[in-house]
Parts: structure tokens; sequence; C-alpha cells
């Protein structure tokens, strides 16, 4: 985590270096007003600020805590969050990309999720390195702007598992137009660190691939991950090789909405798991009524089903008023599920949350 | 639930109805472009950044028009505002790209299509003059 920090740190006055040599030149000569304008907005159009905001409120019947980190007691933080993005073009084939999110279950710290250099470095290829988002899922990369998606909160079955978001190194996209067809290929190498349950993960030689097809308003997406897990303070658990593979696929439509991913873990020494969701929305208008099955199957015993019924409303191009309610029946458990205790009865989650974009 | 539900359905219906019978729309490039005609999935492509050239290979630069923009997106993407607004989330927050740039004022979008041999746009059909050429009228 400390290593995580001294990288993304030294990125940053990396790039704010850069940035300082590259706009010193505004003052010198310019006598014409006109051009000092001109300038400025040559300036000013170099930056892209993005942000996104999500306040939600949510709730269980039971006192057993979901892996959301949700029971009886209701809670404000759980979904609560805000980020910003800011893209600097540095010339016109590079750009320096860095996105700050603040969690409220992280008690709003901020974090600096991303800081990288993207460099075009033909029509076709991109490449880029620095500190990124393991392009594990077909949403990884836009997991907490929840205004683009139809749920309050990505489905925990199977966006869940995966305890790390972020890792240090390179990638490459190629990406080509094959009549109506957009095809891509992505490999990334790195490392990553992470946390979950108290555990501190350590991951290296990691990388993978991706596969993107989309045509029209469907894309399907295809990954293969390999990666060497070690959980640090356990012998047992030092460079565990594991894969993971995902395929994704999304169909957004003028009224039929349809996503859905599937994930397969396997490891060396601890659990192998699959997890799977199909989510079929359908927009009328302002409202997006959608309903979510998500299933879980860890191969030590531990199953867990549940299905959301969701609803969205779109105030605004820029706002988005959902709740939903999650329901994991007691007789489809097994075990404990990802629940932290076996709950006393059914399962129902309730969460209300307002997105925006901006 | 039911009664709000038909309320909003009827507006959507009787103010897209009458918009859009005030007018055509028209797609325009710059009169000095060599395409005279693009398919729909082309203009469709554009507009959702997926390309970024003309059926003929030239670079093609879209700018949308803020008075027309959510009937343009009705009849060629396929799309309502906030649906395409979740679109652009997606691509903007994976670093896919940026929406086209909006334009407030119809008549400097029009001028900037006059002057830019790449640009793509679309006006009122009422607004066409010889500084522009119509390559589609929205069907």
């Amino acid at each position: 985590m400390a290593r995580n920090k001294v990288v993304t740190s030294s990125l940053f006055i990396l790039f704010t270096l850069s940035l300082m040599a590259k706009t010193s030149f505004a003052n010198s000569d310019i006598e014409d007003i006109d051009h000092r304008l001109e300038a400025i907005e040559i300036m000013v159009n170099r930056f892209h600020v993005n942000g996104f905001a999500t306040v939600g409120l949510t709730r269980s019947n039971v006192e057993a805590k979901s892996r959301e980190g949700i029971n009886e007691d209701m809670k404000f933080d759980r979904d609560s969050r805000a980020g910003i993005r800011l893209t600097t073009d540095i010339d016109d084939h590079s750009k320096f990309i860095t996105q700050l999110v603040g969690r409220g279950v992280d008690n709003w710290d901020a974090e600096l999720d991303w800081a990288y250099l993207d460099y075009q470095y033909s029509e076709n290829i991109r490449l880029r390195g620095g500190r990124l988002v393991l392009p594990f899922f077909m949403i990884s990369e836009t997991i907490d702007v929840r205004y683009s998606q139809p749920w309050v909160r990505p489905i925990d079955e199977v966006y869940g598992n995966v305890p790390f978001t972020g890792y240090e190194g390179v990638d490459a996209l190629y990406s080509m137009e094959l009549g109506e067809m957009n095809l891509g290929f992505q490999a990334w190498l790195g490392t990553s660190s992470g946390e979950s349950s108290g555990l501190q993960f350590e991951n290296e030689n990691m990388y993978g691939l991706v596969f993107t097809l989309e045509q029209d308003d469907l894309t399907v997406r295809i990954g293969h991950h390999l990666q060497d897990i070690t959980i640090v303070g356990f012998s047992d658990f030092t460079d565990v090789k594991s894969e993971f593979s995902v395929l994704g696929v999304q169909y957004d439509g003028s009224q039929w909405l349809l996503l859905g991913e599937a994930t397969r873990f396997k490891q060396d020494r601890m659990f192998d798991y699959v997890s799977y969701y199909t989510t079929l929305g359908y927009r009328a208008g302002r409202w997006t009524p959608h309903v979510t099955f998500a299933d879980f199957d860890r191969d030590d015993g531990a199953v867990q089903q549940a299905i959301t019924l969701g609803l969205r409303y779109d105030v605004s191009a820029n706002i988005a008023l959902k709740t939903e309610v999650k329901h994991v029946n007691e007789d489809t458990l097994e075990q404990q599920g990802l629940f932290d205790s076996v709950p006393e009865e059914s399962v129902n989650i309730l969460t209300i949350s307002i997105d925006t974009v901006f | 639930m039911k009664t709000i539900y038909k309320l909003i359905l009827c507006l959507i219906f009787v103010g897209s109805y009458s918009v859009a019978s005030l007018a055509d729309i028209v797609v325009v490039v710059h009169p000095g472009n060599p395409v005279s005609a693009l398919e729909l999935s082309n203009i469709k492509r554009l507009f959702l950044g997926k390309t970024t050239k003309f059926s003929n290979g030239d670079t093609a630069v879209p700018f949308e028009n803020s008075a027309q923009k959510s009937i343009f997106h009705h009849q060629i993407t396929g799309k309502e505002v906030a649906q395409l607004k979740a679109y652009w989330a997606r691509r903007v927050f994976s670093g896919k790209g940026f929406p086209p740039k909006e334009m407030l004022d119809s008549g400097k979008l029009k001028s900037l299509i006059a002057n830019d041999l790449t640009s793509i746009g679309y006006i009122d059909s009422t607004a066409v003059d010889p500084t522009v050429k119509v390559i589609m009228i929205l069907p």
C-alpha cells in the first residue's frame, strides 16, 4: 500500500512539473489581447474535468452483514462516493489522466485511483502506463460511476469478489473498425495490492488479454488474466498461481437493456469459484425498471443467489434517482453465502440513491 | 402511478410531434466536402464516437446542436438524452473519448461548418444556405 502511494505521488509530481514546463511560454511576448485570450483558451481546452457522485441510503432486515457491509442498521456511507477525473492533453498524441475518488466506506479519504500517461502511438495503437484500473470486468473502469449503471450498486456476487481494483503497470490497446464493427484487443502487465476482510494482498506477475467486439448497441467482451497472489503474513499463501476468466455481454438498445457477466476464478491452493449475473431492463421514457439474477458458487461450499428488482428514474440528463430491493432467499444459501454469519431469515436489502455525473 | 405514466407518455408524444412538424432537421457538411450522402449507420457511429471518419476515409469532427439534440438522437442513434448521457459517462470515465462538442447557437454552428472541411452537424432545414451542404434529411 505504501509503495503504491509513493508511485502515485511521484507520478503526480512528474505530471505537474511537465505541465509547468509546457505552460510557461504564456507570459512572454504576447502583446495583443486577442492573442492572449486565444492562448488562455488553448490552455483551458487542454484540460477536461469530469466528475461523478452518489448519495445512497440502505438497510436490510437482518443482523447478519452482507458483503456490501449492509445489515439492519440504516447506513448512509455504503454507497455514497464522489470522484473527479482530470484529463490533460500534453500534446496531440499524449495525455495524462488522474482520477481522485472519495468513498463513504473509507471515511471519505480521497484516493488517487488512477494516474497514468496515455500515448496514441498510431491510429490503431494506444499505450498506457502508470497506475491503471485492472481490466477484469466490462464495467471495471466505471465501477464507481453509478450513474452509468442501471443498479444502485454493482452486483456484489460478481463484482465484489476482487479486493483490488488498480494496478501499477502498462497496457497496450489495439482498436480497429471492421465494417460496422469495432474490435479491440488489450494486453496488460503489472503488480497490484489491496485489502479485503482485514487481509493484505500483494499480487505479482499479473498479466492478461481482453478482446472486445462492439456492433451497434451490442458489446461482447472476453478476458483471461493470470496472477501470483500473496497474502501478507501467511507463508502458505505466497505466490499462489491463479487465473481469472470473464465473459461480458451488453445490449444497450432504445428500449431493452441486457447486461451480464460471468467469471471463473481458479487457483492452486485455496478455493475456486464461479459467478455470474444477468440483468434485464426496459426503458419507458424516464423510467427503467430492471430485474437481475445473480449467482456465486465457491467450491468450498459457499453459495449465494440473489434476485434484485430495481427502478431507475432519470430526473434530468445528469441526475438519476434509483431504488432497489435485493432478495436473498435463505433456502438458496449454502453455508453463510457471502454474509458474515448465517442470516436468521431470508434477506431483503432496500436501497435508495441519487447519482450524478458532471 | 398509471395516470402519471400515461401523462408522461402523452407529453413526450405531443412534445416530439409538435416540434418535428415545425421543420425538418438536416445533416450538413462543408460545401467542399466530397461526401455527398452518408448512410444512417455512418452518422450514428460518428455521433456515438465509434468512428472518426466519413465513409470515404476522410477525418470527420461531429458537432451537436443543443436546440435539436434530443430529436436528432431519438431518430438517428435511438437514444434519449439521459441514456446518451449514461453512454458517454461510460466512455469518458473509461478513457474511450469525449462526446462531440455541443453548440448552443445554431448560427455559430453553421458558420463553423461553413469554415471547416472536416466538420459535420445538424441544423433546421429553414436555415440552410449555400455556405453548407445538406447530406441527409432526417427521416
